[in-house]
């Protein structure tokens, strides 16, 4: 095509532009590109340039208008389709950006890097078929390269061509002796790898043996012999195995469930409560026999509690607590967390009665002091031995202290941790863990208090320092919490400058602090943080990609992509995800005057920001990457709230969310209520049916879907699709079905205000509804614990009518007397306290001073005197 | 004695722990100054802290002081400042261990001829605890505490030299 001819002239001009670009001197870049456009308005490529420019600039819309008119002008040229993949890239879409690769590579078959941009891409979006497809071009192209032939064998790998691969990692192996010994261990190693994931465990471990003395790692290798020893039904010889692994380290889970296997005790899907008497008995032999062997491994003395009852159990946790009370061990009570989970098995449950009942018995005879009078000679010698040490009543203490608080009974957890504090007032982790306790008990100010405490106390611990910071945030007091966080943190990375470290608890904390007071920008700002995060650990792939194909760690980018393939499921990012997610679905809620009002207030706060920035930045003390640092174009978030359709931002959460944690109900119940909002059905259908097959019961997925029938029904083109999805549901009226779920969930609380908030939905009875939301006796709860829930409970009761929640707090306010949510009180008459103390401070002062005034007086009335 | 004891140094990290240590045991309050002054002038004031496992339940802090006259010059003594122990830790000998490390220090130092102190004129187990370490009454000194009750206090002393 003519137009995409350039004179000679304005092609030096395009490649100064291109070689301008390179150096990462945009707006350079773009002035030259704009005086090709002048003389060569529709040049392709030209036009593409442009677009990548201004994307660099940071203009979103204008790059991409750019970048689809260099399409349009040279749609069989690759310039333009590699433009458009790299806009792509840049908004994370690579799927798309994988296609215009693609293209750009099928328009330009002799550039290679073309080709290696694409592998990436197809490895990145899991299109193995299509890496295997480009990496056989690569290599085709480039065969005296290493990275190309593990690039081909690991996508052979990947698309099941086991055999492919390891011809590939053979044949290369083979033409090159001069392998460094660490490549080679790792070709080896994954030279194994492939056998044994091709399903010939027979030759696997024949290959096994061969490699034993290229591998250095003899655990390592011992631990594949075991697996395989296992996998080939010999299990004389994976019982030896794993029993050398177990004497080189006696505290590793896998090797004692390899053993557990090998011995025939237990299969690796059966559950311990199911075994029979006998087989019971025989497991209990064997962790009997381990225990022995290994008396310092703490992890079979746990997994001996786990499988003993009654007596049997009471016996071996004495003998579990007695040397750990007497060491003073601060993890005890953590050690023993999973005898606390709550089961329907009597024999299981009851085990926490017996801890209660053990310790309390300990208690008791270390206080009274009189050991002779004890009957039982076993607990004589124990308490006797406990005596030993001056502490073993502290730790007694803490525990019952942390025990109490795990079965949520606030007063005896005090009542205990005020002793041990008696006892011992110099135990930092006493107050740390009061502090955590008043957490729990609803009232963090105090819990606040506390951890400062310990803070002061031991200033060189990061650790305590940090959980500081996030309980001044908690307490919604972010300016302490930032302060303290920052105390270990180097200079230029201190609040604000948090996007370099990386820090997602922290960015989590502060936005949802900020959420709770309703302060949208800023909340969003640390959420968007969070996210990005998490976008960067992905975009990781793409260095780490060709980092490990060039030093041949292939195993390592296996793991990668099993790490990759679940980091979007950390909870860390699913707290960001799902306080932006609020914070879009309320702007939206909210309507354009709200967003207005923000945005004002954002204004007025930026300026102020602006000239605190301005004069930090003139420091002429600050090098060039500490100003990179420190600069912000959006330092109050302003530019986040400013987004046309909120919910539009938030289904680009939603949509990574969807890819990356489809098995998460939690995914799919944002997804309908922001579709609902969005009054997307089709979606929502989408929605409605991964919720069902995750869990059909679930109370937030219950009134969600009330919504989205009340906002579906009206809408006619669909009435079809939602009668079927009623007659699937089996839903003749949606009262009806309400008060189904209601009786089939009656004993849970939250399910109970889920049908309760549809009933205020549908329009029927307040008083009724209310009942039913306000009733605690005698039902269960799904939040981890009760006050939790009843907290929740009592924020829509308000939202609902201030009067039923004043009501809620007036009944239960004795049941939860350390919450602040439902004892105001506490706070004013903390505050008025504090108020009284400042006073008296004052007026010694004032009394201190007035004396001075007097005694001076009084002394030069005497040299007067003497004077005179 | 239980092998979990250990010695340690107090700085400023911790200092806040010798002052909890301190509130806990001893009637007299001490401000957060005179514990700042305890690290401040490193070569005079020494501080030693009892850990059981890592929890300071005893401690002692001692200063070198100058003589007062030109004609002493050479006689340094040694002051003990604060010294508690956890009443739960009590009579398993960490007092008796925590001074005997203040006696030993000041036996290797030629400059310190005494060692003194003081002690509320009515803690007769503190008198009769330093009379077994060969502390002897040298002085009462009236109105020495101000805001406790007993405000008298005894200077006891002990020769080295």
């Amino acid at each position: 095509m003519s137009q995409n001819k350039l004179s000679s002239k304005l092609n030096t001009l395009y490649d100064r532009a291109t070689s301008l670009y390179d150096q990462k001197k945009y707006q350079l870049a773009l002035n030259t590109i704009k005086d090709v456009l002048k003389k060569k308005p529709d040049h392709a490529d030209s036009n593409s340039l442009k677009g990548i420019l201004l994307l660099e600039l940071g203009n979103q819309e204008e790059a991409l208008k750019f970048c689809k008119k260099g399409l349009a002008k040279g749609i069989t040229r690759s310039f333009p389709w590699q433009a458009f993949g790299i806009y792509n890239k840049k908004i994370h879409n690579f799927v798309e950006a994988c296609k215009c690769y693609k293209r750009a590579s099928n328009n330009d078959k002799e550039n290679l890097g073309l080709f290696l941009e694409l592998a990436t891409f197809q490895f990145i979006t899991r299109d193995f078929a299509g890496y295997l497809e480009t990496r056989e071009i690569i290599l085709k192209k480039q065969p005296q390269k290493k990275d190309n032939w593990y690039g081909f064998a690991l996508a052979n790998h990947l698309t099941g061509n086991y055999e492919m691969a390891i011809n590939a990692i053979q044949k290369y192996q083979k033409s090159n002796k001069l392998l460094s010994k660490s490549e080679l261990i790792e070709l080896t190693l994954y030279h194994n790898d492939l056998i044994e994931e091709s399903g010939n465990i027979q030759k696997a471990n024949e290959h096994l043996d061969k490699i034993f003395s290229v591998i250095t790692n003899k655990s390592l290798w011992k631990e594949k012999k075991a697996k395989y020893f296992l996998q080939l039904g010999n299990k004389k010889r994976a019982e030896k195995m794993y029993s050398l692994l177990l004497e080189q380290n006696p505290d590793q889970i896998e090797y004692i469930k390899g053993l557990e296997i090998s011995k025939g005790l237990l299969k690796s899907d059966e559950k311990i409560e199911e075994l029979d008497t006998d087989r019971l008995i025989k497991l209990q032999n064997f962790y009997q026999e381990l225990n022995e062997k290994y008396p310092q491994s703490i992890l079979i003395k746990k997994k001996q509690l786990e499988i003993s009852y009654g007596q049997d159990f009471k016996n071996k946790f004495i003998s579990f607590i007695i040397p750990q009370l007497k060491k003073g061990i601060p993890s005890m009570f953590s050690n023993l967390l999973s005898l606390y989970k709550p089961s329907k098995i009597e024999k299981v449950s009851s085990k926490i009665k017996i801890i209660q009942e053990t310790v309390l018995e300990l208690k008791t005879h270390l206080e009274s002091n009189q050991f002779e009078s004890i009957q039982d000679e076993d607990l004589k010698k124990n308490v006797i031995l406990l005596e030993e040490s001056r502490a073993s009543l502290l730790w007694i203490y803490f525990y019952l202290a942390q025990h109490y608080d795990k079965l949520e009974n606030y007063p005896l957890s005090f009542e205990y941790i005020d002793k041990a504090i008696q006892h011992t007032p110099t135990l930092i982790d006493l107050y740390n863990f009061k502090g955590r306790l008043y957490k729990h008990a609803g009232d963090t100010e105090e819990a606040s208090r506390f951890l400062e405490k310990s803070r002061k106390l031991d200033l060189a611990d990061r650790h305590i320092n940090n959980l500081s910071a996030k309980y001044f945030i908690r307490n919604d007091n972010v300016t302490r919490g930032s302060d303290t966080f920052n105390i270990f943190m180097p200079k230029i990375h201190n609040f604000p400058n948090w996007r370099y470290f990386q820090v997602s608890w922290m960015t989590n904390e502060v936005g949802s602090s900020y959420l709770r007071k309703e302060d949208y920008p800023k909340a969003l700002k640390m959420f968007n943080q969070t996210i990005k995060n998490f976008l960067t650990y992905f975009d990781n792939q793409f260095n780490y990609h060709s980092y490990c194909l060039r030093d041949g760690h292939l195993r390592q980018l296996v793991k990668l992509i099993k790490f990759t393939d679940k980091v979007f499921t950390d909870q860390f990012f699913w707290v960001g995800a799902r306080g932006a997610i609020e914070i879009y679905s309320n702007l939206h809620e909210k309507g354009k005057e709200f967003k207005q009002e923000l945005i004002k207030q954002c204004e007025i706060e930026e300026r102020e920001m602006k000239i605190k920035l301005e004069k930090e930045l003139s420091n002429p003390k600050l090098d060039d990457d500490e100003k990179k640092i420190r600069k912000d174009d959006d330092l109050s978030g302003k530019k986040l709230i400013e987004i046309e359709n909120p919910l539009k931002e938030a289904v680009k959460i939603i949509e990574i969310l969807e890819k990356q944690a489809p098995d998460y109900i939690e995914t799919h119940l944002l997804a309908l209520k922001v579709y609902t909002k969005m009054e997307n059905f089709e979606k929502c259908f989408n929605s409605i049916n991964k919720i069902l097959e995750i869990n059909s019961n679930d109370f937030q997925y219950h009134k969600l879907l009330i919504e989205f029938f009340l906002k579906a029904e009206n809408n006619k083109k669909i009435s079809d699709k939602v009668n079927n999805l009623k007659k699937k549901l089996e839903i003749n009226s949606l009262s009806e079905y309400n008060q189904q779920f209601l009786q089939k969930n009656s004993s849970i609380i939250e399910h109970r205000v889920s049908a309760a908030e549809v009933m205020l939905l549908l329009g029927e009875d307040k008083e009724k509804a209310i009942e039913i939301m306000m009733s605690i006796d005698g039902l269960t709860y799904e939040n981890k614990r009760l006050i939790n829930t009843c907290t929740n409970v009592f924020l829509k009761l308000q939202k609902i009518d201030q009067n039923y929640a004043n009501k809620y707090r007036e009944q239960y306010c004795n049941k939860f007397k350390y919450s602040t949510v439902f004892n105001p009180q506490i706070i004013e008459i903390r505050n008025q306290k504090k108020l009284e103390k400042e006073r008296k401070k004052k007026e010694e002062e004032e009394n201190r001073q007035q004396k001075k005034k007097e005694e001076e007086k009084e002394k030069e009335k005497e040299i007067k005197k003497e004077e005179k | 004695m239980s092998n979990f004891v250990t010695y340690g140094e107090l700085n400023e990290k911790n200092i806040k722990q010798l002052k909890l240590l301190n509130s806990a045991v001893l009637p007299a309050r001490y401000s957060n100054q005179f514990y700042l002054s305890l690290l401040r002038d490193y070569d005079y004031h020494l501080n030693a802290a009892f850990y059981c496992k890592d929890v300071v339940v005893g401690a002692i802090s001692y200063r070198k002081e100058r003589p007062n006259n030109r004609s002493d010059q050479g006689n340094y003594r040694c002051y003990i400042l604060t010294f508690s122990v956890l009443e739960a830790y009590r009579r398993e000998g960490i007092g008796s261990e925590l001074l005997r490390k203040v006696l030993n220090f000041c036996r290797e130092d030629e400059e310190i001829k005494e060692v003194y102190l003081h002690v509320q004129v009515s803690n007769d187990l503190a008198i009769e605890f330093y009379k077994k370490f060969g502390f002897q009454i040298t002085e009462t000194v009236k109105g020495y505490y101000k805001k406790i009750d007993v405000k008298d206090a005894y200077k006891l002393t002990r020769t080295l030299k």
